[in-house]
């Protein structure tokens, strides 16, 4: 007989709150690929109040060229979400909005954030009042940029941010090419790309400890033309204690730079086996997250990827080495239908392993009815760990709606301890999911030494008998800013690796929110 | 006219149907095809009743490449006798050919209802599913068949590789299980049953099994070797899978897969230098294969580009798209025809010549290129220029029509009267319905002072115009 509880965990979200935002990215036909990527979602804490606000952007149309303002919802601590966009002085950035990366680039106490387009980012500082400002602090890349994520990478204290481009999109220089606008898939008249398109670099931007950053991709060694980068994540992933970086590059080669321990990093994709498929087959890469998901203390990959092709986790064998485990753990063949994006390692059942929650969604609406096998709205899925054996697909009909869905975020928004799940809908309202499990242990850092949020920092949680790890990072899964926390059931003891070196240890913890101020050597809740 | 004459003309009808068609057999036997073609026209003009002429004629166009002709053939046949199945057979292949499936589908379905035994239609309706990753409609024909034919272990195999495709994975092993338990000689389905268990992990010890047999039964299997190796790699139980791959790449050094994965695997052997150079080697091999195909799509978008500005007569534009064409890849020999084209129709010959010469250089087998330089050159008032080429060019398609008659036009240009009239009598042989072959050759035998001839051949013309 199945326990009963174990039918519960099958499910373990509830539907939300509707938020009142409206996503639109181009027309139904998706004519352009820059229609089709969605935009992302940050919860972050912009009022200080303790309770998570909510970021979505947005992105507009192409023809006529105009961008759709992206909005924050206050959350009032009871799950309502309430439009203070004007409020907080942000006017809606009107740029085709893609993705949002949040990170305290001030060491102030509150979260900034930076918003990707197709054209020019932006950086907005948070004033400490509930407003935002934009900043011209050298980071404003035009060119077409995706997902980005804020690491400490040099150690100095202060995040430095890393910016996926995807491609050079020249809508005009493209239709003189390609008069008819479109190109063939499977017998459809669809977008065309990425395919064909030039290839542009990702930028890396050093923070000179003012909150004004350098270019300094070049010097740092993360220059390349080598994919079309969508989705990014800083991980110690040699474990020397340094943020090394991971990008997920749609029909090209998965990059791993290593860091040197300086903030230059060394292009170790082809060596690492995280850059190909088990097949050397180049998949196309969208959301990635880190996290050790079979418990030996490694934090291994887990890239999104076309449908037809499944998603790819790739386990960290040490010495940056990988192997794509992908059928090993049975994740590739639930995923082969689906079109992915944002993922996330997260433990949904506390149980203390990581478990995976992708979203889905086509990239072709031509896909509907056209007998193709596929829909362009997929469910969203969910894999529970199994002690790192294997992954099994949860029977959640929550998640089995369809949607076009794109970004992802986690974080406690209705202050139980548990993560919570907000998804971006391409062209609709985004979903709110609240997760409604048994309380856990949900530990935010504060830096002193390190960078503000402390992100980069590894927890291990002593408990049962094991040893398990969490990365702080907020940048995670695709064009997305999650929360920074590290979440356990429990812990007999822990022991917090700081970016600044310092190791701290801490008793047995139940369940509850706690927050660690590095140096001081105990908890507040 | 009297029944006794009508009753006449059909045997004499029939008696030179019987001579053509014997024509047309050999020579399609004999791979001139054009010939079988044409013979099968004429037997079909003089028996147009007879559905199996039609049938037969787009055999051969298929076999010419002629598919949109091919397929009125079939269609006639068709017409004439709707009850053939191999009519509705190949019906459906050309239209498969011709992309257009869902009339493919049909006409395969029309061939299985008038062939309910015949296995072609099932597995041609189940091949057209599967290449559409329609797999359920695929597994539903085969399993149709295999209740007629239990005893057909191919059909069972092709049912079961079908499965393996989809999510059916369970009732694929179980149909390849059924598949070896009557063959357990057959190799390709312990290999497709092993690459089904692969997987899973519950089934993966099953499948090591399954590839290993397959390879004991059939050892020159690259890509059999390769998933043997990959799943040992993926079990991590490297030291076993190098070898393996290093027999995969023995078999095909163009594996990618394998050479990849080899890399990989000395990598987690400690064997960094090695792995070092295997990746490079991969990575090499993969970029030079992403560049030659991203820039041979390029060339042909500018190569279609070029011709579409060529037919506009926009001659600037066309000669900057064969540029790129050619530029992106040096030996595509059609832009540089077409390059030469442009040019001549800009009256730039020489630079014509340059261009054609150089497609004649990449590819010697084209008749078409030196009979294009035999234009060039006779227009540029070199007359033995262009009898050597159009010679060469004959040379490389003796039965062309179109170049015995420029070859003789040629020649009565040069002089060669009589040897201009055979030429043209070789055109007008080879192509009897080409008004322009007849007029050429009724002007050469006026020429030639053979006045009845020439006049044959102007009533000829005449009456190929409708002027009778």
């Amino acid at each position: 007989m199945i326990p009963l509880l174990a039918l519960w965990l099958e499910a373990p979200f509830v539907l939300g709150p509707r938020v009142d935002f409206q996503h639109r990215s181009g027309g139904p036909e998706k004519t352009y690929i820059v229609e089709i990527m969605g935009s992302g979602v940050a919860l972050l804490d912009y009022d200080s109040d303790a309770d998570l606000d909510l970021y979505l952007v947005n992105a507009g149309t192409l023809l006529p060229f105009a961008g759709e303002p992206d909005r924050l919802f206050r959350n009032d601590g009871a799950l309502g979400f309430e439009d203070v966009t004007r409020e907080a002085g942000l006017g809606g950035n009107d740029g085709f909005g893609q993705g949002v990366a949040v990170g305290d680039v001030d060491n102030d106490g509150d979260p900034d954030f930076y918003v990707t387009s197709y054209g020019p980012n932006a950086l907005y500082r948070n004033n400490g009042d509930g407003t935002f400002t934009a900043v011209a602090a050298g980071v404003e890349d035009s060119r077409w940029s995706a997902s980005a994520a804020f690491a400490d990478a040099d150690g100095d204290g202060f995040l430095d941010l890393y910016v996926c481009n995807y491609l050079d999109f020249d809508r005009e220089l493209l239709d003189r090419l390609i008069p008819q606008r479109f190109c063939e898939w499977k017998g459809l008249r669809v977008n065309c790309g990425p395919r064909g398109f030039p290839h542009v670099s990702g930028a890396f931007f050093r923070n000179r400890g003012d909150a004004t950053f350098q270019d300094e991709t070049v010097a740092a060694g993360l220059e390349t033309l080598e994919g079309y980068q969508l989705g990014a994540v800083f991980s110690d992933l040699d474990v020397d204690g340094d943020a090394d970086l991971y990008v997920a590059s749609d029909s090209t080669g998965n990059l791993l730079f290593v860091n040197r321990g300086d903030g230059t990093f060394e292009d170790r994709s082809l060596l690492s086996g995280a850059s190909f498929s088990h097949a050397g087959a180049a998949q196309a890469g969208m959301g990635v997250d880190s996290g050790d998901v079979n418990g030996d203390g490694l934090p291994d990959l887990v890239v999104t990827n076309f449908s037809d092709d499944y998603d790819t986790l790739y386990l960290n064998q040490g010495g940056l080495l990988f192997l794509d485990s992908s059928d090993l753990l049975g994740l590739a063949v639930p995923t082969l239908p689906y079109l992915g994006w944002s993922v996330l390692l997260e433990d949904f059942d506390a149980d203390f392993d990581l478990d995976l929650l992708k979203v889905n969604g086509h990239v072709y609406p031509q896909v509907d009815g056209s007998g193709a096998g596929e829909s362009f709205r997929q469910p969203m899925q969910l894999f529970w760990n199994d002690e790192g054996r294997a992954f099994r697909e949860a029977e959640a009909e929550l998640l089995r709606e369809p949607r076009a869905a794109r970004g992802a975020a986690l974080g406690d928004l209705d202050g139980d301890t548990d993560p919570d799940l907000v998804v971006s809908v391409l062209d609709s309202e985004p979903v709110v999911l609240v997760h409604q499990g048994s309380p856990v242990v949900s530990l935010s850092l504060v830096g002193r030494a390190s960078n503000r949020e402390g992100i980069g920092a590894k927890v291990w949680a002593e408990a049962k008998g094991r040893k398990w790890l969490r990365e702080i990072r907020r940048a995670r899964g695709y064009l997305s800013s999650s929360e920074p926390v590290a979440r356990f059931p429990e812990a007999d003891r822990l022991v917090i690796e700081w970016p600044s070196g310092a190791r701290e240890e801490i008793d047995a913890l139940g369940p509850g929110r706690y927050v660690l101020l590095e140096g001081a050597g105990r908890l507040a809740n | 006219m009297a029944a006794a004459t009508i009753l006449m003309l059909v045997v004499l009808a029939q008696e030179s149907v019987e001579s053509l068609l014997t024509r047309a057999v050999l020579a399609e036997r004999d791979g001139r095809l054009e010939e079988a073609a044409r013979s099968y026209r004429e037997a079909s003009a003089l028996l147009p009743q007879v559905a199996a002429i039609p049938f037969n004629l787009a055999l051969v166009l298929v076999r010419e490449g002629k598919l949109t002709e091919a397929l009125a053939e079939v269609e006639r046949a068709i017409a004439l006798d709707p009850e053939e199945a191999p009519f509705h057979l190949l019906h459906g292949r050309i239209l498969r050919a011709l992309e257009s499936p869902e009339r493919a589908a049909a006409a395969f379905e029309n061939a299985v209802r008038l062939a309910p035994e015949s296995r072609d239609a099932y597995f041609e309706i189940a091949d057209l599913h599967q290449s559409r990753r329609e797999l359920e409609p695929a597994a539903a024909w085969l399993r149709r068949y295999h209740s007629l034919h239990p005893d057909d272990i191919e059909a069972l195999y092709f049912l079961g590789t079908v499965l393996s495709y989809g999510s059916e994975t369970e009732e694929a092993r179980r149909v390849l299980g059924e598949v070896l338990a009557s063959d357990p000689g057959h190799a390709r389905a312990w290999f497709r049953k092993a690459h089904v268990e692969a997987q899973k992990p519950e089934t993966m010890a099953s499948a090591v099994e399954g590839f290993r047999r397959s390879l004991e039964l059939e050892d020159a299997q690259p890509y059999v070797w390769y998933e043997y190796g990959s799943l040992l790699d993926k079990l991590g139980r490297s030291a076993e899978a190098i070898p393996a791959f290093e027999r995969a790449l023995e078999l095909d050094p163009s594996l990618s897969a394998a050479s990849y994965a080899l890399g990989n695997a000395l990598s987690r052997m400690g064997r960094t230098e090695e792995a070092r150079a295997q990746l490079e080697r991969f990575k090499s091999a993969r970029d030079e294969e992403e560049r030659a195909d991203a820039e041979g799509k390029r060339a042909l978008t500018a190569f279609a580009r070029g011709r579409k500005l060529l037919e506009e007569n926009r001659l600037d534009e066309a000669i900057q798209a064969f540029l790129e064409m050619t530029e992106l890849n040096p030996r595509a020999h059609q832009g540089y025809a077409f390059l030469a084209k442009a040019h001549f129709s800009r009256k730039e010959t020489p630079i014509a010549i340059a261009y054609v010469r150089r497609a004649i250089e990449l590819s010697p087998g084209t008749a078409e290129y030196p009979f294009l330089l035999s234009l060039f050159l006779k227009e540029r008032g070199d007359g033995q220029g262009a009898l050597e080429a159009i010679s060469s060019a004959l040379s490389l398609d003796p039965e062309n029509p179109t170049l015995h008659n420029a070859r003789g036009v040629l020649l009565e240009d040069l002089g060669d009267l009589e040897g201009s009239a055979a030429a043209l009598e070789r055109a007008v042989a080879l192509d009897s319905e080409n008004p322009a072959y007849t007029l050429n050759l009724a002007l050469a035998y006026e020429k030639l002072g053979l006045a009845d001839k020439a006049h044959a051949s102007l009533s000829r013309y005449r009456e190929q115009l409708g002027l009778r």
